[in-house]
Parts: C-alpha cells; sequence; structure tokens
C-alpha cells in the first residue's frame, strides 16, 4: 500500500521517448505525403521509423517495466464496461482499462498503415521496397488501405487529444505532464505498483534489433526492374 | 403491331449499347496501351534520375523525344467518356466531368515532354529538372483522376 501523495514513477522512460517519438513520426510523415513528391524520400524514412517504433513497442509490451507490459494493462471486457460505467472515475496507476487497448489499437493501426507502404507506388517516381513484388492491383488495393488508415489514424489521435485533455482537466488526472516526466500522483486508498527502474539496456538493445529489422528488410528488398527499349 | 414495334425497339436498343460498349472497351484498351508505353519509355529516365540504373545520355535522349511524341495524345485517348459504360477502368468518371481541367492538365504534361525532349539533347542537369517537372504533370492527374482501390 502506498500512501504517499507524492507524484510516483509509473511511465519508464524509453516508453515516454517512444511515444514522442511515434508523435514526430506522425507529424512528420503527414507534412512529407502532402508537401509534393520532393519530400517522398523522407516520407519513406518517417514510416520506416514509425515501422520500427511499432516493433519496438510489440517488444516492450513484453520485455518492458511493469506498465509499459500489454499483460498488466489489457483489461478483459468486463474491466472495460464497468470503468465505462464509472465514467473513468477510478484512477489506475498505469493505463486505465480503456486507454490500454486504445494504445494497441493505436500502434496495430499504425504497424498496418506503414507496412502498406513499403508495397505501393506514386505510379511516377517512388515505390516502396516491395512494390516490385506484388501485382499492380494487390499495390493498388494497399495504396487505398494506405489513405483510408491515416484518415482512421487521425481519428485516432483526434480521439487520443480529447481524452487526455480531459482526463488532465477535467478529472484532474495529470496525464499529458506524467507523458513528459513519467509521475503519476495516484490513489492514496488503491494498491500501487509503481517502477523504480527503466530498463534502459534492455530498451537500447530492442530499440536495436527493431531498427536492424525494419532497415534489413529495406536494404534485401528485390531491387526495381526497369523496362528499355 | 405493338409486339413489332416492342421488338423492334428491344433489337435497335441491343445493338446500340454493345456498339457503345465496343467504342468504349476500345477507348479503354487505346488509353491503358498509351499509358504502358509511355511508362516504359519513362521508367528508365526516371530510374536515371533517382539514381537507381546508370546515367545514359542517348537511352534519355531517345526516350525523352518518344515520350514528347505519346504525351500529346493523352487528350485524345480520353476524350470518350467511358464511365457509364460499366466496364473496368481506373480512369475516375470526374475527368469528364472535369474534362476542361484535365485536358489542361494534359495539355501541361505534353508541354514538359517536350520541354524535356528539348533539354535531353543539352545538358543532364536542366535534363533532371525537366524529369521532375514532367513527373509532377504526371502526378497531378494520377492524384486526382485514377482510382485506386
Amino acid at each position: 500500500m502506498n500512501t504517499d501523495q507524492r507524484p510516483q514513477l509509473v511511465w519508464d522512460l524509453p516508453l515516454r521517448l517512444w511515444h514522442w517519438a511515434l508523435a514526430v513520426c506522425l507529424v512528420g510523415s503527414w507534412i512529407t505525403a502532402e508537401a509534393g513528391f520532393e519530400w517522398t524520400t523522407t516520407h519513406f524514412y518517417f514510416g520506416y521509423c514509425a515501422l520500427a517504433l511499432v516493433l519496438f513497442r510489440l517488444g516492450w509490451g513484453v520485455v518492458g517495466t511493469v506498465h509499459s507490459r500489454y499483460r498488466s494493462f489489457l483489461a478483459s471486457p468486463r474491466v472495460v464496461t464497468d470503468y465505462l460505467r464509472a465514467a473513468g472515475a477510478t484512477r489506475f496507476t498505469g493505463h486505465n482499462p480503456v486507454g490500454g487497448w486504445a494504445s494497441l489499437v493505436i500502434v496495430i493501426v499504425i504497424g498496418a498503415q506503414a507496412t502498406s507502404g513499403l508495397f505501393i507506388s506514386d505510379d511516377i517516381f517512388y515505390a516502396g521496397p516491395y512494390n516490385g513484388v506484388v501485382s499492380s492491383d494487390v499495390a493498388d488495393w494497399l495504396a487505398g488501405w494506405h489513405h483510408r488508415l491515416f484518415t482512421v489514424t487521425q481519428a485516432l489521435v483526434v480521439v487520443h487529444l480529447a481524452a487526455v485533455s480531459w482526463y488532465t482537466w477535467g478529472r484532474q488526472q495529470r496525464l499529458i505532464h506524467a507523458m513528459f516526466h513519467g509521475k503519476k500522483t495516484l490513489d492514496p486508498q488503491a494498491t500501487n505498483l509503481t517502477i523504480t527502474r527503466h530498463r534502459a539496456g534492455r530498451a537500447i538493445l530492442l530499440a536495436l534489433m527493431a531498427a536492424l529489422a525494419v532497415a534489413a528488410a529495406v536494404y534485401f528488398a528485390p531491387a526495381p526492374a526497369y523496362d528499355f527499349y | 403491331m405493338i409486339r413489332i414495334t416492342t421488338i423492334v425497339a428491344l433489337l435497335l436498343s441491343i445493338s446500340t449499347s454493345s456498339w457503345a460498349d465496343e467504342r468504349s472497351e476500345k477507348a479503354i484498351e487505346a488509353r491503358q496501351g498509351l499509358l504502358l508505353v509511355m511508362a516504359q519509355y519513362f521508367g528508365p529516365i526516371v530510374g536515371m534520375a533517382k539514381g537507381e540504373i546508370p546515367f545514359d545520355a542517348a537511352v534519355i535522349e531517345k526516350n525523352a523525344g518518344n515520350v514528347a511524341v505519346l504525351a500529346p495524345m493523352l487528350a485524345d485517348v480520353f476524350r470518350h467518356d467511358t464511365s457509364a459504360s460499366g466496364l473496368e477502368t481506373e480512369a475516375k468518371a470526374d475527368i469528364w466531368a472535369n474534362y476542361d481541367d484535365f485536358s489542361a492538365k494534359a495539355a501541361t504534361a505534353a508541354e514538359r515532354a517536350e520541354a524535356l525532349a528539348m533539354a535531353a539533347t543539352q545538358d543532364r542537369r536542366a535534363t533532371m529538372k525537366a524529369v521532375g517537372a514532367l513527373g509532377a504533370a504526371c502526378k497531378s492527374c494520377h492524384d486526382n483522376y485514377r482510382q485506386k482501390k
């Protein structure tokens, strides 16, 4: 039982860095997608980074600190409905039951979007590294989803921003601040499992593995074929 | 008498509809053929511009010349409206709803293809710039008028 009212460390540093890096990737890929075809190469790099970040998060959900782990925050449907019925009044140390699922959905949607980007082309200049391995019908179908999933991502981001703002200013749970310094003021009545270490070594190793996996996938992609006359 | 008229009307409608379909079919084949050939000539130029294949001034000059010959045909092969034909095509109905805009974009592509062919006979830097300009012109239609599934 922790009855201390001072903010306690909940989010490890790798998770917070990951969160803001993903935010940068989303904004960056949005801007470079709208900015015209000269920015397409930069858009590709943002996409590769997003993909590596998704891999990192999935791994960190298994080997990270307690509140980063999926096992600690993916709640049963019953817990989710109870939480919704209480209109978010119950405080959770890490993710609340709805936020936990939302975080997984966001990661999966972004992962699917980044992956679809590997297979598509703009018809003229640029093609993802795996555009050549699928038929143009499949590439077009994936291009459609690449655009549709961005609309889904935008909607998810709007809901995410609305939710954290509501908690921060409506419910006085300073979730936005917590994503910067990692600390939350916890419910003194509850059993709070806080963290003392960041597992930085593991995080660096996992980040390197995720980055290498994406880099290798891009590097070893088949070279594009050009028809000559 | 009524029956005969009905039959005649029916036959007429069948024959006109199949005639119309055949025309649309040919229009679609012509469009796809033209764009395929253009892509095959333009593709290596793009590959060289991106450094993915070795630069070869002779290939660029020849291919750019052919693209410049083909590009003015774009507006012609797209003139026939196939949007009501029910045939499978990636050409959006918007092409014919905004045909003035579409043909203006096609004309820009043709002008830039001509400029590329000119530049290709001169220097490498101007050629690369002209490749970008033509690609952007292509893209302006592909983004707005080509259906992605």
